[in-house]
Parts: C-alpha cells; sequence; structure tokens
C-alpha cells in the first residue's frame, strides 16, 4: 500500500515540478509586462502632467479677467439707471401735485361758487319766511366755510369776507326766528289800575299766536340749535309765572282761553277764601294739565327733525323737549312743596293718602300720554310709594322738633313726681314685713319741669307707637333715643345763663336728668317684648344713657353749689375775720356777715327744700353750711387776743348759728329734727368753740381731760393752747392751765 | 386747787339702749341731780368728775352717749382710749337685756383696750314691775367677766357704787392705766426722733 502512496507521490511531486517551471515562466513574462505598463503609467503621470497644468492656469487668468470686466459693467450700468430712476419719481410727484392743487382750486372755487349762491338763495328765503330753507341753507354754509377753513384757506381775503358774511347771515337768520318766536309766545305783563279783574291776576300772562308758519320757525330754530335755548328761556318764565305759582299757591288758578287766532293763559287769584296755603296735589295736577293741554296745539304739540349729519334724524316735539327741560326741577319742586306737605302726620290719615298717590300715578301717566315726560320717567309715583319712609321721616322730625320745643321752655312750671303714698309705719315694723319694701326703687319726692314730664310721656308714647308699627319701629325707636340725646346737647347749653345764675334752675334740671335716668333703666324693657329683632334680644336698651344724664344732673348742679359756697364766704369776709368783734363798727360787720350768710342760707331753702328730694336739699345745704361753719372756726381759732366782749360777741354769733342752721337744714315738710353732728361734719367742732368762748379756764382744762375729752377730739393741743393765750391773761393759772392742755395718742 | 395730786384721768363710756336712764345715772353721780322727764340724748354728753378710791384720786371723763339708733354713727369715736366701760340695761324691760350682746359687740369691735374693765349696771330697781332678775343679770356678768351692780338713778341706790367699783377695778389693773400714762410719758421722751433725725442727718451729711 505504501508504495502506492509513495508512487503516487512521487508521481505528483514530478507532475508538480513540470508545472512550476512553466508557472515561472508565465510569471515572468507577466512581469515584464506589468513593468512596461507601470513605466508607461508613471511616465504618462508625470511626463504629461505639466502641460495639462499649464492649461488651467492660463483659463485660471482667463476667468479672472472676464470677472472683473463683468463687474466693471454692473457698476457702471447700476450708477446710471439709478439716477435716471430718481429723477422719472420726483417728476412724477411734481406733477401729482400740480394736479391735486388745481383740483383743490377747483373745489374751493366750487364752494366759492356754492357758498355765493348760498347767501343769495337764504336772502330770498328770508324774505319769504321760508326758515327751514334759510336754515338748510345757513347749514351747507356753515360746512363749506369750515372745510375752506380746514384746507388751510383761512388766510384768502375772500373767505375771510365770506366768513363774516355767513356770520350776518346767522344773525339775520337768528333775529328772524327770534322775532317769529317773540311774535307767538309772549309773556304779557298785567296792566296796572284796569278795574278789579286785573288785579286778581298775579303774573304775566302767557300768550301764544296760532301761527301756520311757526312749525317753520321751530324747525329752523332746532336745525341752527338755538330751540333749545329759546326754550329754557321758556321753560323759566313758565316756571316762574305759571307752573310754580299754581304748585305753591292755593289761592291761584290757572284761567285758559283757546281761540283760532291764540291761547291765553292767565294766573287769576281766586276769590275763594282758601282752608289753607298748601294747594292740594290733585288741584295742583289738574291745574298743570290743563295748561299744558291749552299750549298743545299752537306750541307743545309741533314737532322738529332732529338729528346730526349723518345721524339718522328723529322726530320729537316740542313738549318733550320742554319736558326734559323742566321735568327734573318740576318735579322735585312738586314733591317739595306740594306732596311733602300732603304727607299725613299720624297713623291714621295714613290710609288716606292712597287717593293723593292714585292721583299722582293719574297725573304722571297723563303727563307721559303728552310726551312731557318719558314714558320710564316716575318720580312722583316713586315718591308717593315710599309714603311710609317719609311718613315716618316726617313724624320722626316732628317728634325732635316737638322735643326741642319741649327742652327750650323755661325751667320754672313744676310739677312733683316720685315719693310712695305708704302711710307712715311705725319704725322698724315696715323693714319686718319686707326688707325690700315698695320704696326702695322708689324716685324720690320731688319737683321737676312740666315739660320733662311732657318729654318723658313723648318718649313713652313713641315707644308704643313703635312697638306697634312693624315698619316704623326701628325709626321711631332710634328718634326716641335722639331726643334724649338732644337733651344732653340742647338744655345745658340753651339754658346755660338760667343753670349757672339761678339755684332753683339748677336744682330743677339736677332733678330732671335724675328722673329721665331713673326712668330710661327700665325704659327700654317695657317695649321690648312687641319690639322685632334686634330690639326684642336687648338692643333696646337706654342703660347706656343713663351716666350720661345722671353726670348732666350732676355737673351744672355742683357748680351751682361751688358758686353759693363762693357767695357764702364773701359775706364771710364781711367780717375781716372776727378781729376786735366788740369794737362798734366791727360788731356791725360781723353782724352783718352772718346776717348776709343766714339770709343766703333761708333763701336756698326757700328755693331748694321744695324742689330737691329732702336727702339730697339736706346734704347740699349741709354741705354750704359745713363749709361756712369750717371757715368761722378757723378765722376764730387765728385770733391772737380776744377780750371778753369780744368772745361774748363771738358767742352772741354762735348762738344764732347754732340756732339757726338746724332749722335751714330740715326739708320743708319734715316732722324730724335734723342730727347736726350726722350730717354737718364739722359741727362738733363749731359746738366746742362755741363752748371754750364762754367757758373759764377750770371748764376747758376739763373739758380736755388730759385728752380724753370732747374737745381732744374736735382739736388739737396747740389750736386750743392758742385759744386759751387769746381768751385769757397772762397769769400763773393760765400757764398752769396750758401745762395741762397736751397732746396725746 | 386738788388738780395735782390727781392719779390720773380714766376715759369712762356709759353705753345701753335708748331709755335706760344712762344720762340720768350720769347726772345723779356728778350733780346729784335727777330728771324725770330727762330729754334724750343727742349725739353725746360729757361729764369731769374727781373720785377718790383708797385714797388715790382718780379724774373720770365720763361720755354719755345716746342710745337711739339714729345718733350711733357718731359713737364709734368715742370708744377710743377708753379704760372704762358702764353698760346699762333696765331691770323692768327685758328687750333693754336683750340687746346687751349687740352692745357688747360694738364695744369689742370699737373698744383700742383689749382689757377695758366692764361694769354692767341693772338700772329702775325702784321699779315694781322688774323683768329681769339680779340672777340673770349677774349669770350675764359672769359669762362676759363684767363687774355686775344693780342700781336706781331715781333713788340713789348703788350708783356711787357702781362708778366706785369700776374706777378701783381699773387702777388695780396693771398696764390699763399706768401703763397709758408712763407710756405717754417715756413715748414723748423716745419719740421724739432723736436717734431717727441724727441717723439721717447723720446720713444726709455724709452724702
Amino acid at each position: 500500500m505504501a508504495s502506492l502512496v509513495t508512487e503516487v507521490l512521487m508521481n505528483t511531486g514530478l507532475l508538480e515540478k513540470e508545472d512550476l517551471a512553466t508557472r515561472i515562466d508565465k510569471v515572468s513574462t507577466q512581469i515584464g509586462e506589468l513593468k512596461a505598463e507601470i513605466s508607461h503609467a508613471l511616465r504618462q503621470r508625470y511626463v504629461d502632467f505639466i502641460p495639462s497644468q499649464d492649461k488651467i492656469e492660463k483659463m485660471h487668468t482667463r476667468v479672472r479677467s472676464l470677472d472683473t470686466e463683468m463687474q466693471d459693467l454692473g457698476d457702471k450700468i447700476q450708477g446710471d439707471i439709478r439716477i435716471k430712476l430718481r429723477t422719472s419719481t420726483s417728476d412724477v410727484v411734481e406733477l401729482s401735485k400740480q394736479l391735486d392743487q388745481s383740483n383743490a382750486t377747483i373745489a374751493v372755487l366750487t364752494t366759492l361758487c356754492k357758498a355765493h349762491k348760498d347767501i343769495k338763495e337764504f336772502n330770498t328765503g328770508i324774505l319769504y319766511e321760508e326758515y327751514v330753507q334759510a336754515a338748510d341753507i345757513l347749514h351747507s354754509l356753515e360746512g363749506q366755510l369750515n372745510m375752506l377753513y380746514r384746507s388751510g384757506y383761512h388766510e384768502m381775503k375772500i373767505v375771510q369776507s365770506l366768513k363774516s358774511e355767513e356770520t350776518v347771515v346767522r344773525e339775520t337768520l337768528f333775529f328772524h326766528l327770534g322775532e317769529s318766536w317773540s311774535k307767538t309766545v309772549m309773556f304779557k305783563p298785567v296792566e296796572g289800575g284796569k278795574g278789579k279783574a286785573s288785579k286778581s291776576i298775579i303774573s304775566p300772562q302767557l300768550v301764544v299766536v296760532q301761527a301756520e308758519k311757526f312749525q317753520c320757525t321751530l324747525q329752523a330754530m332746532e336745525t341752527t340749535g338755538c330751540l333749545t335755548n329759546k326754550l329754557e328761556s321758556f321753560s323759566k318764565k313758565l316756571l316762574e309765572h305759571v307752573l310754580h305759582p299754581i304748585i305753591r299757591r292755593a289761592d291761584v288758578l290757572p284761567a285758559t282761553d283757546s281761540n283760532p287766532q291764540k291761547v291765553t293763559v292767565t294766573m287769576v287769584k281766586s276769590k275763594v277764601e282758601q282752608l289753607s296755603s298748601i294747594p292740594s296735589p290733585n288741584a295742583v295736577f289738574d291745574s298743570i294739565l290743563k295748561v299744558f293741554e291749552a299750549l298743545g296745539p299752537p306750541l307743545l304739540s309741533h314737532m322738529v327733525k332732529r338729528g346730526d349729519r349723518g345721524r339718522e334724524a328723529q322726530v320729537i316735539s316740542i313738549m318733550s323737549i320742554l319736558g326734559s327741560l323742566i321735568w327734573p326741577s318740576m318735579s322735585k319742586v312738586l314733591i317739595k312743596d306740594c306732596l311733602t306737605p300732603s304727607i299725613p302726620v299720624t297713623s291714621t290719615e295714613l290710609d288716606d293718602y292712597k287717593l293723593i298717590f292714585d292721583a299722582t300715578r293719574q297725573f304722571e301717566e297723563a303727563l307721559q300720554g303728552l310726551g312731557f315726560i318719558a314714558p320710564d320717567s316716575h318720580p312722583l309715583t316713586d315718591y308717593g310709594m315710599n309714603v311710609n319712609v317719609h311718613f315716618a321721616n316726617k313724624r320722626c322730625q316732628a317728634l325732635l322738633v316737638e322735643a326741642r320745643r319741649l327742652m327750650q321752655q323755661d325751667l320754672h312750671n313744676t310739677v312733683e313726681v316720685g315719693g310712695i303714698k305708704t302711710s307712715a309705719d311705725e319704725e322698724g315694723s315696715a323693714e319686718e314685713k319686707n326688707p325690700l319694701g315698695p320704696g326702695l326703687a322708689a324716685f324720690p319726692r320731688c319737683l321737676i319741669t312740666e315739660s320733662v314730664q311732657k318729654l318723658l310721656d313723648m318718649c313713652k308714647q313713641t315707644l308704643y307707637e313703635a312697638s306697634t308699627s312693624q315698619e316704623q319701629c326701628f325709626q321711631l325707636f332710634f328718634t326716641v333715643r335722639n331726643m334724649l340725646q338732644l337733651f344732653c346737647e340742647v338744655v345745658p347749653h340753651y339754658h346755660k345763663a338760667s343753670l349757672s345764675q339761678l339755684p332753683r334752675a339748677a336744682a330743677l334740671h339736677h332733678n330732671n336728668c335724675m328722673y329721665i335716668s331713673h326712668h330710661l333703666l327700665t325704659l327700654g324693657h317695657r317695649y321690648q317684648h312687641t319690639f322685632p329683632s334686634p330690639l326684642s334680644d336687648g338692643a333696646s336698651i337706654f342703660v347706656d344713657l343713663v351716666p350720661v344724664f345722671r353726670k348732666e344732673a350732676v355737673t351744672p348742679f355742683l357748680a351751682q353749689m361751688r358758686s353759693q359756697r363762693d357767695l357764702l364766704l364773701e359775706s364771710v369776709r364781711i367780717a375781716e375775720g372776727f378781729q376786735r368783734v366788740a369794737d362798734a363798727e366791727n360788731v356791725t360787720s360781723a353782724n352783718r356777715a352772718i346776717k348776709q350768710v343766714i339770709h343766703r342760707w333761708t333763701h336756698l331753702k326757700a328755693v331748694w327744700a321744695e324742689v330737691l328730694p329732702d336727702n339730697v336739699y339736706t346734704k347740699t345745704m349741709a354741705t354750704l353750711v359745713n363749709t361756712v361753719l369750717m371757715h368761722v372756726v378757723e378765722q376764730i381759732t387765728r385770733l391772737e387776743d380776744i377780750s371778753a366782749d369780744d368772745a361774748s360777741q363771738l358767742h352772741l354769733i354762735f348762738t344764732k348759728l347754732k340756732d339757726e342752721t338746724p332749722d335751714i337744714l330740715k326739708p320743708s315738710e319734715s316732722e324730724e329734727p335734723v342730727i347736726m353732728e350726722v350730717m354737718v361734719k364739722e359741727w362738733r367742732q363749731f359746738l366746742e368753740l362755741g363752748f371754750i368762748l364762754e367757758a373759764s379756764m377750770q371748764a376747758i382744762v376739763d373739758r380736755w381731760a388730759d385728752g380724753k375729752g370732747p374737745l381732744a377730739l374736735a382739736f388739737t393741743a396747740s389750736t386750743v393752747k392758742g385759744l386759751i393765750r387769746a381768751l385769757f391773761q397772762n397769769t400763773d393759772r393760765r400757764a398752769n392751765a396750758l401745762s395741762k392742755i397736751k397732746q396725746t395718742s | 386747787m386738788d388738780e395735782d395730786d390727781v392719779l390720773t384721768t380714766l376715759k369712762i363710756l356709759i353705753i345701753g339702749e335708748s331709755g335706760v336712764g344712762k344720762s340720768s345715772l350720769l347726772l345723779r353721780f356728778t350733780d346729784d341731780t335727777f330728771d324725770p322727764e330727762q330729754a334724750a340724748t343727742i349725739g353725746v354728753d360729757f361729764k369731769v368728775k374727781t373720785l377718790s378710791v383708797d385714797g388715790n384720786k382718780a379724774k373720770l371723763a365720763i361720755w354719755d352717749t345716746a342710745g337711739q339708733e339714729r345718733f350711733r354713727t357718731l359713737t364709734p369715736s368715742y370708744y377710743r382710749g377708753a379704760q372704762g366701760v358702764i353698760l346699762v340695761y333696765d331691770v323692768s324691760s327685758q328687750v333693754t337685756f336683750d340687746r346687751l350682746g349687740q352692745w357688747l359687740n360694738e364695744l369689742d369691735t370699737y373698744s383700742t383696750k383689749a382689757d377695758i374693765i366692764k361694769m354692767l349696771v341693772g338700772n329702775k330697781i325702784d321699779k315694781e314691775k322688774r323683768e329681769v332678775s339680779r340672777e340673770q343679770g349677774l349669770k350675764f356678768a359672769r359669762k362676759h367677766s363684767c363687774l355686775f351692780i344693780e342700781c336706781s338713778a331715781k333713788t340713789r341706790d348703788g350708783v356711787q357704787c357702781a362708778f366706785e367699783e369700776l374706777v378701783e377695778k381699773i387702777i388695780q389693773t396693771p398696764g390699763l392705766w399706768e401703763n397709758d400714762t408712763r407710756q405717754r410719758g417715756f413715748g414723748v421722751g423716745s419719740n421724739q426722733g432723736q436717734p431717727n433725725e441724727g441717723a439721717c442727718s447723720g446720713y444726709c451729711s455724709l452724702i
């Protein structure tokens, strides 16, 4: 097998050797061919390249020169054509300007022509009373002139003269229209002294002539814009001479007389005596309608076209223009002078007011029918609808006015109030029965002014009214509060002089305020349950006013007390410190001083005891008495020398004061004596000084009793010693006595 | 003048219901008089009398207060410094006896001396109709540690004795009166404020 393989292998090797030789031959030929080709190619590449490059460079230079040439050419072309274009454009503008100018000139000339024609036509129009035409012409003339002005021709002579011509034309038209108006509508003054009939005419007659051409006049006036002005002045006169007298005066009625030539409205004073000076709304409405109806055919029913250029013209009646001019003020006057006075004052009359309300509505409907007012304008009916509010306003106002009137009444007429009408029980027994007796919260007996009683009654009545009426409840309630607040504002100022000068007035004012504040504590609660919320929830109180009233009660009264105190002390001053009172002159002045003081006390008792509550009276007087006594005591303790005669004189004075004062402090009807020690603070001191003035030295020492006696309660040791030194001569006994007066505790 | 040998001045207060005879008691003691129609006292009455007890002279400053309710607002100031009090009731009126408690209460409230001597006096023993027995009075007095005596201002019975016993007791009570006097004397010396003043001025000058 192996030999076979070797054989095969050897065969192949041989074969291959042969094959290789041939192949190498082939390859070497192929290489030779490739060499030739490469050398050819290389040659081609490097030898033939240079000429082609040269060629391209040449071409490049040519392209460059061409480019520059083209650019030059473009620049040239551009420069040339632009210049040419510019010149041609300005040419065209120039031309069109020229065209415009010539057009404008033509327009101006046309306008001027037209204006001229207008003026010519206008004059003929005026001549034949064709006012409407004239007005239209004037309108167009105005338009043309305006156009000229706008175009800047106002400096042209012709335009200026046309302008002035236009003014002339306008004035002429106005004049003619005015003439025509005043020929038709006239207020003829009443000619005096022509018998009884003329006397009863109160204002100029209004005469309106029935003229056919008046419509034209009106339209022309409207077109020229002077109608409104004219109607305005007419409406003023109409109000003054016709409408206001109708509304305001019950004794004046309009009389109208219509015939085919003219309509006359005359204001005639009625011969029948009128019950009230305020005319009833019904009569006023009738009269006004009568006047408007009479004036209708000749004047008010005419229609005019109204409309600006461009806008659609609308046709309106003179009546409505007049209405728009006078209705606002006329309706106010009607409400103020006619409807407001007719508002009822009491609730019962409120129902009757329906009739007037109906008449008011009919009146406004009639005015709407006449075209006098717009269908949606009804101020009078609106006013009438709120009758409740107006009623309440009027009522509250009336209440406040009445309250103010009461407050301004003199503090003079009085009524007695307060006190309890129980029989005087034995002391203590009433207390046992009911410690909170009936008199616990009662107002003490005293006098108040009648006016305050009335005021308070009015408050209660108003509150009652408030509690029964739902609508006006709040307003009435607050009116009561306002009334009370008004009191605090008005009374102190209005009665300022009497409060400061008259003790009685001050006392009455004190009682008045206290009485009111006493009632204010419970006033709100009494009606609370019938009030609507929030008043029923406790807002209906007046307690907040209580301190205000108490303060108001006290302030003027205290001022009065102060001035009385000053007067009393001035009297005491007459005594000149009670020095050497035994001297003839001094005795009179001291006695005069005390006499004056007692006289003033007696006077004050006369004006106060009856007026003030007993306890207040006693307290007040006790204060004044105390002040005087303190002053007297102080002056005497300051004396350095009191002779025996002085002392007995002073003791007389003391006795007089001591005897008089308890009676002065006693209120008028009281049986019980006043305990001076309790009421008058310095009473004991006063009594002790009285004792010293007539006592022996030993008695004084005994009453001092080592600082354990009553004298020691009233005076200090040094004061007592001073008095002893003043009263007694300097002896050993005096020195001994003085040594016993020592300040203890 | 016997003024100088007086040992001390004693403040005595007479209190009790209206009409029990306080003023009569006082007048019988000081002036040895009696007025059956004695008017009601307004506010306060005052008398001075020197009394000799066991050889000691005492000056009595006697305050006779008003019994009526309406004058009573004044009384508190009278209690100040009182060393003895005579509490009077009417043996012929139970009510006046029943109200004694209230009077004691007022005394406790206003009295400035804790050991004030109280003398309970049953007046009007001359009257035939008696409502308060001696025993009742005695019992009350013991209970409230008071001296006790029955008397009649009308017949003079027991009046002098009532005052004498009260004064004796006051003088016997240490500290009630001498203390009062001595303290006062001492007080004048020491309360001049010397140390205080010195301290103050020293302090001031220091600054």
